[in-house]
């Protein structure tokens, strides 16, 4: 059990949840988000000497209350119960955590840098060298990686799932790896979905929220951020609503740093009042699919670190990557074909059941807007040559699931076989619909929407990390990256912020000592 | 919200324990180990309004299907066997919308049963896992 997130300083956490009065401090930063970005800048922040301000939207939820139990951990640490959905062509769920420590509660810790070719385009496209590439974001990579042990998943918490997808890749000849992750003590209880039960993995709540909490920043947690206050064009501040109803009034002399996530940041921009008309567009995901399979032999998915095996080997030639995703019985409920007696047969074969899945790097650009009532709505729609890859892609994980000994796969494609048997059928995939709307995808790693650029006629957030329309209002998430990754991202955001806050730091510093 | 009435989450009832139905499997225990109505209720005020509309909207699809099969009644009144045709019909309807409503109600269904006291041991119960071994560690590194 971490005792990171059990022994706070004192004062430190004021939890919105139960506030009986307004609040109306100062400090000199304002950090509004506690997930990946937020929570690395406020601590580098606060390393730095200034004080800091965190404010989360949701809860506090402490290691010992994580339970196995995914309708829970949908109902505490995901926005809207984890029912945001993409709206475009068809809908895909969209996974985001609303909590202390934000998506890294409720992901599976997994630790890419930024590719090489990802930063050329960056580059030679954006005007972002020596902003954001590969050199530039070197240190703090090094930096991350050893405050939160960086390592291989260990063979010991690998599990039976993530070992069959090895020992398949082997068979095929092709480069794998098991994952890098932030939980050297990873204790494969497969549990990464609905927050980690030991605190070996180590998300933002058992990490850099408690690191900062310790530097003497202070957190604000239960709190909705309705807007910064940018009078004049300078940000001052910010007004939030507790929980339980309060105004919570935090001024900022140097600066008020967003880092709310790719969907809610464009939105907490335009209640601030920015209008740039680069807000809210070049959304981008990395939409996944996940295929089934039972095999004749245990798997065991209950047991082993979540997603901890993976190959890059098609990333840049067919723009997927395959890994592993373990999935409790009732997620796994949901997503297996059908219903009544042949569903509960499939179920009671949950120890001999795995599931791998795919990420595309998809070309599509969404939008992110201001839906009925103020709600976050994304319109996004996949292109024909995403759903080629992503075809391609599927009918990849089948085959190689067959060819591994799976007796039967379920890859959820509507107007194809609910079920499949052999190398020929999982062959089928690859020419099946280009229709979004016949597959399962689900979006949980988002880019863009308040890009990063040198011209405020085509991006929102400057070189210097800095909004074109309001000076000391930050910006520090991935809705400033240019385009997704083709791979997973936490590691970036958080190696962005971290160079992002020491840029910001060192500006604040030159103003105080002038 | 306005809460499910009484005949609505008997309609839910009868939708969610044709799809996850007890008595298949030794192991496993079907949606009838819960109060599906007041479980549902609870899932519709704590999600966002417009999705408790779409699961309310499910249950009414559900309610109203056995009517495309030209049986003039809802579907608790369908004999077993039928009543499991036209739960699988609209879990695979041509109809994206009908799909996805039907796949919401199935989804929220399995959140709510597999959290039942003893359902998620039945189902992940097994014997010992056979490790397979893995050889020396490949493959081309991520992290410099």
């Amino acid at each position: 059990m971490s005792r990171e997130d059990e022994v706070l300083p004192q004062g430190a956490v004021i939890d919105g949840a139960r506030l009986e009065a307004d609040v109306d401090e100062a400090f000199d930063f304002v950090v509004i988000g506690t997930g990946a970005a937020g929570a690395v800048a406020a601590h580098q922040l606060a390393l730095r000497g200034f004080s800091v301000a965190m404010v989360e939207e949701g809860p506090y939820v402490k290691t010992r209350d994580f339970g196995p139990d995914v309708l829970t951990a949908f109902r505490t640490l995901m926005r809207d119960g984890a029912t945001q959905a993409i709206e475009g062509r068809s809908f895909i769920p969209l996974l985001q955590g609303r909590c202390v420590g934000g998506s890294t509660v409720v992901n599976s810790a997994i630790a890419w840098r930024l590719p090489d070719e990802v930063s050329s385009d960056w580059s030679a496209r954006f005007g972002l060298r020596e902003v954001i590439d590969s050199a530039s974001l070197e240190p703090h990579y090094d930096a991350v990686e050893r405050d939160l042990e960086v390592s291989d998943v260990k063979e010991e918490s690998l599990g039976g799932n993530n070992r069959e997808l090895i020992a398949a890749l082997k068979r095929r000849g092709i480069a794998w790896h098991p994952m890098k992750r932030y939980a050297p003590d990873c204790a494969g209880s497969g549990r990464c979905l609905q927050g980690c039960p030991t605190g070996a993995k180590k998300g933002m709540n058992v990490s850099y929220v408690p690191w900062a909490l310790r530097r003497g920043a202070r957190l604000f947690c239960s709190c909705r951020v309705v807007r910064a206050d940018v009078p004049g064009h300078r940000a001052t501040g910010v007004i939030a609503t507790s929980k339980s109803g309060m105004r919570v009034t935090l001024r900022a002399r140097h600066g008020v740093i967003v880092a709310a996530s790719t969907i809610q940041t464009p939105n907490l921009l335009r209640r601030s009042g920015l209008r740039s008309r680069a807000l809210g567009r070049h959304f981008q995901a990395h939409p996944g699919i996940g295929v089934a399979g039972v095999f004749d032999r245990p798997i065991g998915m209950d047991f082993g670190t979540t997603q901890g095996a993976e190959t890059a080997h098609f990333r840049a030639s067919d723009g997927f990557k395959v890994e592993t995703i373990s999935m409790p019985p009732e997620l796994l409920a949901a997503r297996m074909p059908g219903g009544g007696a042949d569903l509960m047969r499939k179920l009671g074969e949950y120890p001999n059941i795995g599931v791998w899945g795919l990420q595309v790097r998809a070309e599509a650009e969404g939008v992110v807007k201001t839906g009925f009532g103020g709600r976050d709505k994304v319109v996004y729609s996949l292109t024909e040559r995403d759903m080629q890859k992503a075809r391609k892609a599927l009918a990849f994980v089948a085959t190689l699931m067959i060819e591994q000994g799976a007796r039967e796969i379920w890859p959820g494609v509507h107007g194809l076989a609910s079920a499949m048997h052999t190398v020929d059928q999982a062959r089928t995939l690859e020419s099946g619909p280009l229709d979004s709307r016949a597959y399962g995808f689900i979006a949980t790693h988002l880019f863009g929407a308040a890009r990063m650029g040198p011209d405020p006629k085509t991006s929102v957030v400057g070189l210097d990390f800095e909004t074109h329309e309001a000076k000391g209002l930050y910006v520090v998430d991935s809705s400033i990256f240019p385009t997704n990754l083709g791979v997973n991202p936490q590691h970036t955001i958080m190696a962005v912020a971290r160079l992002a806050a020491v840029r910001i730091a060192e500006r604040a510093g030159k103003m105080r000592a002038a | 919200m306005i809460a499910l009435t009484n005949i609505e989450r008997a309609w839910a009832t009868s939708a969610l324990t044709t799809i996850f139905p007890s008595g298949v499997h030794a192991r496993v225990r079907g949606a009838d180990v819960i109060d599906i109505g007041a479980s549902l209720e609870e899932v519709c005020q704590s999600v966002p309004a417009r999705v408790a509309l779409g699961l309310r909207a499910a249950v009414w699809l559900f309610a109203f299907a056995p009517l495309w099969f030209f049986r003039m009644c809802t579907l608790p009144h369908v004999d077993v066997e039928m009543r499991e045709r036209i739960v699988l019909s609209l879990l695979s309807s041509r109809v994206y919308v009908v799909r996805q409503l039907a796949v919401l109600l199935k989804a929220f269904g399995a959140l709510m049963f597999v959290a039942a006291a003893g359902v998620r041991e039945g189902i992940v119960k097994r014997e010992a896992v056979i490790q397979i071994g893995l050889g020396a560690r490949a493959g081309d590194r991520h992290v410099a």
